[in-house]
C-alpha cells in the first residue's frame, strides 16, 4: 500500500512537473517568432541587411529572421506570389523588377495603415507624421498604403565638375542656357549630352520638363491616361525642346545605342559633358571615374527662365505580401528600417535617406554628389516630381521612350507622336 | 509470337520519353494555349476569361507585325551568310590538308563555345562608335565619322546578323565537313576522270552526297536564331533604336515579365510557335529527296 502511494505521488509530480513543463514550452512558442525577408543583391550588399537582421533580433528577443538574398529575388517572388507559398514576410526588389502596380491593384500586398498609427520609430508623434506627406500621398492606393517609400532619391542630368571649372563653362540651371552650353562644349569637341537610348533614363528629364511647362496636373493627365494628355502642349512642348536640343546637334553621336554604362562611360572619359542618370552613378561607376574626376549634378535645365524647376524623385519601396506567414512582423520590420539608429547606419554605409520629415539630420553623411542631388530636389524653388506612369502604365511609357528616341534619330515627327500615342492611350483605356 | 515480343520492346522504350514529352512539351503548349484566352498578371491566380481579345489585338497590333518581320529577317540573313560561309570553308578544308588544318577549324569553331550573352558583349565593344574595333577597321580604309551601327534604326539589323555568324558559322562547318568526309573519294576521282570541274563536282557529289545534313541544318538554323536573337537584343540594343531590332521572343518577353500581360504574351507566343512550326514544314517539304 505504502509502495502503491509512492509510486501514484511520483506519477503526480511526473505530470505536473510534465505539464508545467509543456506550458513553458507553449510559452516559448508564442513568444518565438520566425520571419523571412528577401532582398536585392546589388543596391546596397549583404553586411546592411545582415546587421540590420541582427539589430531586428536584438530588440525583439524570441524573433529569428531568416535573410533571402539574390540579384535575382524577383525571379523568385514572382514565382512565390504566383503559388501563395514560401512568400517572405518582407521583400526589396527594384522598382523595374516587379509589378508593384498590378500586386496593389491584385490586392497581393498588406496594408501598413495599421501600423503608420503606431508611435513614430524616430522623434515624437505617429509614424504616419514622420513620413513625407508627399510621398504618402503619391504612394497610397485606395487609401492603403501599401508600398512603403524606403529610400530617397534624386535622378537628372550629371556632370563633371572639374571640367566645367576647367572650361570656364557656367552651370545652366535653365534651357536656355543650356543651348548657350551647348554651343561652347560642340565648339571644344565634346558632346554636350550623351544618354542611354537602351534603357529609358531619358524619361528621368522629360517628365519633370512635363510638369515645369504644364505643372503636376500635366502628369496626372498621363496617370489618369486621360484624353488628349499626349496632346496637351506641356507633352508637345517638351518634345519641341528634344527637338531643338537634337537640330543643335548636342546629343553625343551613337547615345542611341548606349546602354547605361556605356553612356556613363562617355562622361567618365569626359567625351560628354553630361549624361542623364539616377543617383547611383557615383557608385555604379566607381572604378571608372578620373582621379580628378568630380561628379555634379545639374538636376533637370530643360525648363526655361520663369517656369517652375521640377526634378525626377526616385522612390524605391519596400512591401509585405498579404499570404505571408507573419505579415504584422513583416510590416514591424519595415517600421524598423526608421528608427533613428538604423537611418543612420543607412545614411553612413549605404547612402540611404529616407523620405521622412526631417531628413536633412541624415544628409552629412552622404558622398558629395548624393548630397548635392537630395540638395537640388529638396531646394525651396525645386518641385520635387514623382511620377507614377512609368510604373503604373510601363507599356505606353516605354512606347513613349521609343517615339522619343525616334525623334531623336529624326525618323518621326511630334504630329506623329501625339497621333500614335493617342491611339495607343484609347486602347488602354479601353482594356482598363 | 516474335511480333508480340517486339512491340512490347518497342513500347516498353517509348513510355518513358512519351510521358516525358507530353508533361514538359505537350501539356504547357496546351496550357498556354489555353491561357492565351485569359487576362492573366502572372502574379496571382486570378484569370479573366477575354476570349479572342488577345488574338484580336495581336492582328492589330503593328508592333508585333514589326517584330516579327525583324525576326524572320535575322533568320533568313544570318541562315544564308552562315551556310555560305560554313559550306565554302567546309570545303576548303575537305579539298586538300593543309597543316594548319586542324588549328584553323578549332579557331572557327571557338566562338560557338561562347555563351551568345558573352558573344553579344564582345560585339557591343566591337560596334561602340568610339573606341569600337569596327571603326578602327573602317578608319584604315578612309572611312571617318565613328560609324554608330547600333544606333541607327537602318543598320542596326544588319550589324545583329554579324554576331550570329561569327558564331554559328564553325559548328556548322564542322558538321558539313564531317558530313563531307562521309562520301566515297571514289566519286571525286571518276568524276575527275571524266573531267568534271570543281564546281561540277560540287553541285553533283558533295551536294547530293550530304543533302540529308543540309536538310537538319536548315531546321537547326531556324531554332538556333530564334533562341540566340533573344540575348543578343536584350544584351545589345534592348529592341532599340524605336523597336527597330526588336524580335518576337523580346516582345514576348516584355509583355509577360514587363507589362504582366501573360495571356497577351502567350498568344504571340502560340502564333510565333505555329509560325515556326510552318516554316520548318515547308523546309522539310521542300528539302525532301528520294532516297537514292
Amino acid at each position: 500500500m505504502k509502495k502503491l502511494l509512492v509510486v501514484i505521488l511520483i506519477l503526480a509530480l511526473a505530470s505536473v512537473a510534465a505539464a508545467a513543463g509543456g506550458r513553458a514550452e507553449q510559452m516559448r512558442e508564442t513568444d518565438e517568432q520566425d520571419m523571412k525577408i528577401s532582398v536585392h543583391l546589388g543596391a546596397f550588399g549583404e553586411d546592411i541587411w545582415k546587421q540590420m537582421i541582427e539589430l531586428f533580433e536584438e530588440r525583439n528577443p524570441g524573433v529569428s529572421v531568416e535573410l533571402e538574398i539574390s540579384p535575382t529575388n524577383f525571379e523568385s517572388l514572382r514565382l512565390q506570389y504566383l503559388s501563395g507559398r514560401d512568400l517572405p514576410d518582407f521583400h526589396q526588389a527594384p522598382t523595374w523588377s516587379l509589378d508593384y502596380q498590378t500586386l496593389q491593384e491584385e490586392g497581393m500586398l498588406f496594408s501598413y495603415e495599421d501600423i503608420l498609427q503606431t508611435p513614430s520609430p524616430y522623434g515624437e508623434g505617429t509614424f504616419e507624421e514622420l513620413l513625407l506627406p508627399s510621398t504618402l500621398e503619391i504612394m497610397r492606393h485606395d487609401g492603403n498604403l501599401y508600398l512603403m517609400p524606403f529610400s530617397l532619391g534624386s535622378n537628372g542630368l550629371w556632370y563633371d565638375e572639374k571640367l566645367f571649372r576647367d572650361k570656364n563653362w557656367s552651370v545652366p540651371t535653365n534651357f536656355e542656357e543650356f543651348l548657350e552650353f551647348g554651343e561652347k562644349a560642340l565648339a571644344e569637341g565634346i558632346a554636350p549630352f550623351t544618354y542611354t537610348g537602351v534603357h529609358d533614363y531619358i524619361g528621368f528629364i522629360l517628365y519633370p520638363t512635363i510638369a515645369s511647362i504644364g505643372g503636376v496636373e500635366a502628369i496626372s493627365k498621363l496617370n489618369n491616361l486621360e484624353e488628349g494628355a499626349f496632346t496637351q502642349n506641356a507633352v508637345v512642348e517638351m518634345l519641341r525642346r528634344v527637338e531643338m536640343i537634337r537640330d543643335s546637334g548636342m546629343i553625343q553621336h551613337g547615345a542611341l545605342g548606349f546602354d547605361h554604362i556605356e553612356s556613363q562611360t562617355e562622361l567618365a572619359l569626359r567625351r560628354a559633358a553630361t549624361v542623364v542618370s539616377g543617383d547611383w552613378i557615383w557608385v555604379e561607376m566607381r572604378d571608372a571615374w578620373p582621379d580628378d574626376f568630380e561628379l555634379g549634378f545639374m538636376g533637370n535645365p530643360l525648363s526655361k527662365a520663369g517656369e517652375q524647376r521640377c526634378s525626377w524623385m526616385h522612390l524605391l519601396r519596400v512591401s509585405v505580401p498579404r499570404d505571408a506567414s507573419n505579415p504584422e512582423l513583416g510590416a514591424e520590420f519595415a517600421k524598423f528600417m526608421f528608427d533613428g539608429d538604423v537611418m543612420d547606419i543607412w545614411a553612413r554605409e549605404a547612402g540611404v535617406v529616407r523620405p521622412i520629415v526631417g531628413a536633412d539630420a541624415f544628409t552629412d553623411y552622404l558622398f558629395d554628389a548624393k548630397r548635392v542631388a537630395i540638395n537640388y530636389l529638396t531646394a525651396p524653388d525645386n518641385l520635387p516630381v514623382f511620377v507614377a506612369f512609368p510604373y503604373s502604365h510601363r507599356e505606353l511609357h516605354i512606347e513613349f521612350m521609343n517615339h522619343v528616341d525616334a525623334l531623336v534619330e529624326g525618323v518621326t515627327t511630334i504630329d506623329r507622336i501625339s497621333r500614335d500615342m493617342e491611339a495607343s492611350l484609347r486602347r488602354a483605356r479601353a482594356e482598363r | 509470337m516474335k511480333k508480340t515480343h517486339e512491340r512490347t520492346f518497342v513500347i516498353t522504350f517509348l513510355i518513358a520519353p512519351v510521358i516525358t514529352y507530353s508533361l514538359f512539351y505537350v501539356y504547357p503548349f496546351i496550357n498556354a494555349f489555353r491561357i492565351s484566352f485569359y487576362r492573366w498578371s502572372g502574379l496571382s491566380p486570378r484569370m479573366t476569361f477575354v476570349g479572342l481579345a488577345n488574338y484580336r489585338r495581336l492582328f492589330t497590333d503593328s508592333i508585333f507585325y514589326q517584330t516579327l518581320y525583324n525576326q524572320i529577317f535575322l533568320i533568313m540573313v544570318t541562315s544564308l551568310i552562315t551556310f555560305s560561309l560554313a559550306m565554302i570553308f567546309a570545303v576548303i578544308f575537305t579539298s586538300k590538308t593543309y597543316p594548319e588544318n586542324s588549328f584553323l577549324r578549332v579557331i572557327f569553331f571557338f566562338p560557338n563555345m561562347l555563351s551568345m550573352v558573352v558573344v553579344s558583349i564582345l560585339w557591343k565593344f566591337i560596334y561602340n562608335p568610339h573606341f569600337g574595333l569596327l571603326n578602327g577597321f573602317l578608319s584604315l580604309f578612309g572611312f571617318e565619322g565613328n560609324t554608330a551601327l547600333l544606333a541607327s534604326s537602318s543598320t542596326v539589323l544588319a550589324a545583329l546578323v554579324a554576331p550570329q555568324v561569327w558564331m554559328l558559322v564553325g559548328f556548322y562547318m564542322v558538321l558539313f565537313i564531317a558530313s563531307i568526309n562521309t562520301i566515297p573519294v571514289e566519286l571525286y576521282e571518276s568524276a575527275k576522270i571524266d573531267g568534271a570541274g570543281m564546281v561540277r563536282q560540287f553541285i553533283s557529289i558533295t551536294i547530293p552526297g550530304i543533302w540529308y545534313t543540309i536538310q537538319i541544318t536548315f531546321v537547326f538554323f531556324l531554332i538556333a536564331t530564334v533562341s540566340n536573337s533573344f540575348a543578343l537584343v536584350r544584351v545589345t540594343t534592348g529592341g532599340g533604336p524605336s523597336r527597330s531590332s526588336e524580335v518576337v521572343t523580346t516582345y514576348f518577353y516584355q509583355q509577360a515579365f514587363d507589362n504582366s500581360n501573360f495571356g497577351y504574351a502567350l498568344a504571340i507566343g502560340f502564333v510565333v510557335s505555329l509560325v515556326m512550326f510552318i516554316f520548318a514544314s515547308l523546309i522539310m517539304k521542300y528539302t525532301k529527296r528520294d532516297l537514292a
